[in-house]
């Protein structure tokens, strides 16, 4: 396994994580307190200092394309379909504000899929076929 | 994702050159010993930068390590 594998399977078990300990805190301690599992994502940060990458080629660089177009596309379909829903919950139940407590839940979940989707999608084209003229 | 059309000589042209290691032949083009496996295996198509590079390495013309094999 490359450093850049290793370094993704750190990120994408980091980003579970966090949705994991976020579900938890969520559903046994308060809505309130489980954005705070998003802080853990704080610790893919640590990336370029624990995988230090010595030699970063084409085909890496390549595959590093991809997971990041995949990453960001994932999020932003993500993040689309949250506030859609957010402001559809909202306008059935008749309010017209929505409460600022939900954009932590926002942002850290979209960080969470960029992240979740880039790691994975690297994970599965690394050993795969791939053609930089494609 | 479909492999591409692209053979090469590269196992063949390394043990021609001194049984050369794939690490070596890596280190000598500037690429990862990943990237050179999956050269070998025929999953992952070079730019024409590095084919040329690798070609260099053996000190063939391009067309004797590589060859397009879609028809």
């Amino acid at each position: 396994m490359s450093t850049q594998q290793k370094s993704a399977l750190y990120q994408l078990i980091v980003a579970l994580a966090s949705v994991a300990l976020y579900a938890v805190l969520h559903f046994t301690v308060s809505a309130a307190v489980a954005p705070a599992a998003m802080a853990l994502l704080a610790l893919t940060g640590a990336v370029p200092v624990v995988f230090r990458h010595e030699v970063s080629d084409e085909r890496e660089r390549y595959l590093a394309r991809q997971a990041a177009g995949a990453g960001f596309a994932a999020s932003y379909l993500f993040l689309v379909v949250l506030c859609m829903g957010v402001w559809f919950q909202h306008f059935r139940s008749g309010e017209a504000t929505v409460g600022i407590d939900l954009l932590p839940v926002i942002a850290g979940g979209t960080c969470a899929v960029a992240l979740i989707v880039r790691a994975a999608v690297l994970l599965l084209l690394a050993p795969r076929a791939l053609d930089v003229s494609q | 994702m479909t492999p591409p059309p692209i053979g090469n000589r590269i196992r063949r042209l390394r043990f021609e050159h001194g049984e050369m290691t794939q690490q070596e032949l890596a280190e000598r083009c500037g690429v990862s010993r990943q990237t050179i496996l999956a050269l070998e295996a025929g999953r992952y198509g070079p730019s024409l930068a590095l084919a040329f590079r690798i070609a260099r390495c053996f000190g063939v013309p391009v067309e004797d390590v590589f060859s397009w094999e879609a028809e």
